[in-house]
């Protein structure tokens, strides 16, 4: 159930595989657009910067081809890339454009929102290694708001009304394990 | 420890108890929980538009053939030797090419210090030149636009630094050479 690695993924795009390259965009896109966001950029800067990253990423992924070097890599260039828009769009100072780019001087709430970034992308992660039942189980205990009813989710995955707590725990169960063995660090 | 570790449901249900405060292990597995509570909701809106996806997918396109474009002239290139100074150009003109394809770029220093750029995508054979993405990438700025019917685009308002240009044809990207405007901004 485990999507190839990058550095694999990063070869097969480069021999030419335009799925491998569209799997690369899918696994990481919410992560790229989540940086610009948590920047307060407007909707149409979160846009640029997503487009931007990904021009970037596409022309140096002959260098990221060690593994695990792009999401880091990903994170650097969005988090350089949103800083700088928010500066711009602050000082209103159009000189600034000319001036080339250079990683952001980060302070202590810049390095959180760096550190909910990976933390997100590692749940991401331990999301696809769950079965879609599970997938969806938790989803709808995290993500979906309002909260569905039990009832209502039991139906939905086809459920007895007494299966889905069975299924609820260990569906949880299973989540934090994973996230364990990924490393999870609170 | 003598009690029984919480379950992961026992944590997303609120339980509380003696044990859950001296354990670590369940302190861990409450602190990805209460992660997950607080960004959760959140997910949906770190989802980016789909078409902007599908366009960012196009740069892989065409079995990721990425075209790389020559410069075939460049007005500054006799003058330079020439030992013109940097800071009296007002206009540099480019043509590009990869395959079939021409990629004619015009830039012009405008009244506010600023250069305007105008191109215009050509073909020898029936390939499409209209309605084609054009991105500008400069510094860490990216501007996007699409060509008309003749081929054409134009991006306002440029600072004076050097650009990148990627157009995104069906068949595949093209990158043309970086290139800048000498000289002060
Ligand atoms: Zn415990």
């Amino acid at each position: 159930m485990n999507p190839p690695p990058d550095s694999e993924l990063i070869d097969a795009c480069l021999a030419g595989s335009v799925e491998a390259w569209e799997m690369l965009v899918r696994k990481y896109k919410r992560l790229v657009f989540s940086i610009p966001r948590k920047w307060r950029l407007s909707h149409e800067d979160a846009m640029e910067v997503f487009q931007s990253v990904w021009l970037d990423c596409f022309r140096e992924l002959h260098s990221l081809r060690n593994i695990d070097r792009l999401q880091p890599w990903l994170i650097r260039i969005a988090v350089r890339k949103s800083h700088r828009l928010s500066q711009e769009s602050r000082s209103l100072l159009a000189a600034r454009l000319g001036t080339p780019p250079e990683d952001a001087v980060l302070d202590n709430t810049h390095r959180e929102l760096i550190r909910r970034v990976e933390l997100e992308q590692l749940v991401r992660t331990a999301m696809s290694q769950l079965t879609p039942r599970c997938q969806e189980v938790i989803r709808a205990l995290f993500f979906e708001d309002p909260l569905p009813s039990y009832a209502a989710l039991a139906e939905r995955l086809g459920l007895s009304g007494n299966s889905i707590g069975f299924t609820r725990d260990r569906c949880l169960e299973r989540l934090g394990t994973i996230l364990e063995d990924l490393g999870y660090e609170s | 420890m003598m009690e029984e570790h919480l379950s992961a449901a026992q944590l997303y249900d609120g339980e509380r108890n003696g044990h859950l405060e001296a354990c670590a292990e369940c302190g861990r597995r409450l602190s990805w929980i209460r992660v997950m509570r607080e960004g959760g909701s959140d997910e949906h809106r770190n989802e980016p538009p789909d078409d902007l996806v599908k366009q960012v997918v196009r740069l892989g396109a065409s079995k990721m053939r990425w075209l790389a474009a020559k410069i075939v002239f460049d007005s500054l290139a006799p003058r330079l030797n020439e030992g013109v100074r940097d800071s009296d150009l007002r206009a540099r003109h480019l043509i590009c090419r990869a395959g079939t394809l021409d990629f004619n770029v015009d830039l012009q220093r405008t009244k506010d210090y600023r250069f305007q750029m105008i191109g215009q995508v050509t073909a020898k054979t029936t390939e499409r030149v209209d309605g084609v993405e054009v991105w500008v990438q400069f510094n860490d700025r990216l501007r996007t636009t699409r060509t008309d019917e003749f081929g054409e685009f134009v991006f306002p308002r440029l600072p004076a630094t050097e650009y990148r240009i990627t157009i995104l044809l069906d068949q595949g990207s093209v990158m043309l050479p970086p290139f800048a405007m000498p000289g002060r901004g």
